[in-house]
Parts: C-alpha cells; structure tokens; sequence
C-alpha cells in the first residue's frame, strides 16, 4: 500500500549513462605526470641549484676565512667555535 | 598482489587520498581518484554541452584543474562537492565564453528574496507528477542554471547547504533559484500540453 502512494521521481529516470572511452585517462594521467615534471624541474632550477651554490658560496668563503690568519670577523670565530665542538 | 593492492587503494577514503596525490604530487593515486570520479565528471559535463567531444575534452581540463588545484582542497566540504564545484563552473565559464555573451547569473543579478511559498511544496509534487519524457523535453528548453540546479536538487540529492557550496550562493538565492526553476518547468509543461 505504501508502495503504490508513493511519487517516483522522475528526474532520477533522466540520468544520461554514457562511458568515458578508456584513452581519456591516459590522456589526463600522461598529462598530469608533464606537470608534475615541469613543477619538479622549476623546482630544481629556482630552488634546489640556487640553494647549492649558496651553501657553496658559504663553505668556500669560510674556509678561506679560516686559511687567513689575520681575518678574525665575527662570523669566523663562530666557525671555529663550531669546529672545535 | 596487485589485487591486494587494488583493494587497499579502494578502501583510501577521498581524504587519504587527497593527502597522497598532494604529498607528492602523486600521478599514480591521482589515476585512483580519477577511476572514482570520470564518469560523474563526465555526465555532468554532458548535461551541460550535450556533445561526447565537447563533454570529453572539458573531463580532461577539468581533471587538469583539480590536480594542479587539489592542494587548495582543505575538507570543508565532501570531495565530491569540490569536484562538482569545480565542473560546475568550469563548464559555466566554458559555455560563456562559447556564446561570447554572459548567460550566467552573478550574484549581482538581482533575484528579488526568496520568500517561502506555501505552493512550493505542491509545486514539488506537481514537477514529480510529470513523465520523465516529458520532462526531458521540458529539460531541453529550460535555460542551463536551471536544468542545472533542478538536477543538483532532485538528481544528485544535494542539500541546500551542499548546493550554497557549489554555486557560492547564499541559502536565500539558492532557494530563490529553485522555486523560480520549478515554476519555470511547470510553466512549460502546461504549454506543451
């Protein structure tokens, strides 16, 4: 009886059933995986190499502070600080 | 193996996988989420454009949109929503910019405020009375903003707050939309009879 009373909802019966061809996923994951490779690549380029040459920079101008004798900054007596611990 | 391996991937709640794909921008969990939602994607696209090239091309850019935006997705709301967010518009902006002209509502189109009638539920009940044929021609001539909302009301059985969500709307315009929407098709049914 409750069944009988009960409306149908017809917009549920216009639901389109169509399929997706199975090359589109290809498509997007072929896709997704170039910008996961050009976001990697800026990546490297504009954050990993310029950090690199900076801590580079960085050792290359503290040992040379460390090789002259009569440099006695700061920052190189905090280096030998470093070192000795 | 590899069906261990389907299971345990079937068994990530959206969430877990979210956190996946963004952690490392990871294409291989990304081809999960996307077996889970092509076709809902791709359906609602349809509805939109009525062509399968039309309606394939947006599943691809759109699928493009949410990868490079998922790191944006912060749970607020169901994946699912965000998704449909996102097809939402993305398809909007399409159709607009393939008309050349704006045949989208803004929330600065006037829509008057929504005041509860007392015929809304009724009105309801009539729209469900209707042949689902005769509705699929009704549905043709109905402006897109409405076959859509109708279909998120009464398709997708989207809550009205889930709908707010999707058209960035506040409950009264939502609500406004729909009586508007329902009255629109009873009008037309009572034509084409």
């Amino acid at each position: 009886m409750k069944n009988q009373n009960k409306i149908e909802n017809p917009f549920k019966k216009i639901i389109q059933e169509i399929e997706l061809p199975e090359a589109m996923k290809d498509k997007v994951i072929n896709n997704v995986n170039l910008i996961k490779l050009s976001l990697e690549l800026s990546e490297l380029f504009l954050v990993s190499i310029p950090d690199v040459v900076f801590n580079f920079m960085e050792t290359e101008k503290k040992k040379e502070a460390d090789e002259d004798p009569d440099n006695t900054t700061e920052d190189n007596n905090d280096y030998n600080i470093e070192k000795d611990i | 193996m590899f069906n261990q391996k389907l299971n345990k991937n079937t068994a990530y709640t959206d969430e877990e996988l979210v956190r996946k794909i963004v952690a490392k921008n990871d294409s291989y969990y990304f081809s999960v989420l996307y077996d889970r939602y092509a076709r809902f994607v791709y359906s609602k696209c349809y509805t939109f454009v009525n062509s399968e090239e039309e309606a394939q091309d947006l599943t691809h850019d759109i699928f493009i949109k949410i990868f490079i935006n998922l790191k944006s997705f912060k749970g607020d709301s169901k994946l699912a929503t965000w998704i449909y967010s996102i097809t939402y518009h993305f398809c909007i902006s399409y159709i607009n910019k393939k008309k050349a002209e704006k045949v989208f509502f803004s929330n600065e189109i006037t829509e008057g405020a929504y005041e509860e009638d007392i015929n809304d539920k009724q009105f309801e009940r009539e729209l469900f009375e209707i042949q689902y044929t005769q509705l699929q021609a009704i549905f043709l001539q109905l402006p897109i903003e409405d076959r859509m909302i109708l279909l998120m009301k009464y398709q997708d059985d989207l809550s009205i707050k889930e709908i707010m969500k999707i058209l960035k709307l506040n409950e009264s315009a939502v609500k406004m939309r729909l009586q508007r929407a329902r009255k629109k098709v009873l009008e037309l049914r009572e034509k084409s009879e």
